[in-house]
């Protein structure tokens, strides 16, 4: 049964890092998409329209980079959760010094980082159109 | 005479009567007021820098068939934006006429980055033309600069807010 439960956390694991993966690269990709489209409609007419489409990007990639976020703090702390349980049944069954807790830590700072970076070119894709505006 | 000679003296009057009597001459007749203003060849200002003087070459042509008197020349700009021309003011303007102006347009220090109106307005004796012109504010603060900061400040407080509120669940 344990072997059950050690192939169940280590599937949920795999999960999370397709999601969180996924959340991450969509979020860039989108941003720089945004970065693009905006600062040619700013770079352009100067009407209504091309406010009207450069707020709604701005609204887009403000969701966006929020869900984002939440995802990945819920996927930091599902992936804490999840290596917790694997090191107590390492701990039970005498093997949790192939093991090394810190990686728990490590775990954290690489997701503090991805969304560092989520909210840096976030914030490029919001700021420079209004430069170039 | 003969009846031919006749026939052909009265096809000639009736001639030179329609075309003395005729629409298109009496039109020609008929006093007409016209001015133009427009850019001068090779002159044009669509970008300006603020707190610099941005010259611009004009001309006023009388398009009528009649001289047009004591012509003004003044501008409706924004605010704190000093317009000059040079002369200011044409005593008369014979048909056909064509009058070079020296335009200076000196847009204030606080000037925004954006598109601005100018009306160059030519006013005579009974007549009176604009020309509308835009013009673009360069190298000053923009507006939008400071609501791009100002939106990346909330995303970025918002995005700390979220960090330290589910963060820490």
């Amino acid at each position: 049964m344990i072997e059950r439960v050690h192939e169940h956390i280590i599937s949920e694991l795999n999960a999370n890092t397709r999601t969180d993966t996924i959340f991450v690269l969509t979020a860039i990709i989108l941003n720089l998409v945004s970065l693009g489209v905006n600062s040619g409609v700013a770079s352009g007419d100067r009407d209504t329209t091309a406010t009207i489409v450069m707020f709604t990007f701005v609204a887009l990639i403000i969701v966006v980079n929020f869900v984002v976020e939440v995802g990945l703090i819920r996927g930091r702390q599902m992936r804490k959760k999840l290596l917790s349980g694997l090191l107590k049944m390492y701990k039970d069954q005498g093997v949790e010094g192939y093991y090394d807790a810190s990686l728990l830590g490590d775990y954290r700072t690489r997701y503090n980082l991805f969304m560092l970076v989520v909210l840096f070119t976030g914030v490029v894709a919001i700021v420079i159109p209004f430069v170039i505006r | 005479m003969s009846s031919r000679s006749r026939v052909v003296w009265f096809l000639f009057t009736v001639a030179v009567v329609a075309g003395l009597f005729s629409p298109s001459y009496a039109v020609a007749q008929t006093e007409r007021k016209d001015l133009v203003i427009r850019f001068s060849s090779g002159s044009y200002l669509d970008r300006v820098e603020p707190d610099k003087d941005n010259p611009l070459y004009l001309e006023i042509e009388n398009l009528g068939n009649r001289a047009i008197t004591n012509i003004r020349l003044l501008a409706d700009a924004p605010e704190g934006w000093l317009v000059e021309f040079n002369p200011v003011t044409i005593d008369n303007l014979a048909p056909g006429s064509v009058v070079a102006i020296d335009v200076n347009v000196k847009p204030s220090r606080a000037a925004t980055k954006r598109d601005n109106r100018i009306n160059f307005i030519a006013e005579g004796d009974g007549i009176r033309r604009v020309m509308t012109i835009w013009v673009r504010v360069e190298n000053g603060p923009s507006v939008w600069l400071w609501v791009g900061l100002a939106i990346a400040v909330a995303v970025i407080a918002g995005f700390v807010f979220i960090f330290l509120r589910i963060g820490r669940q």
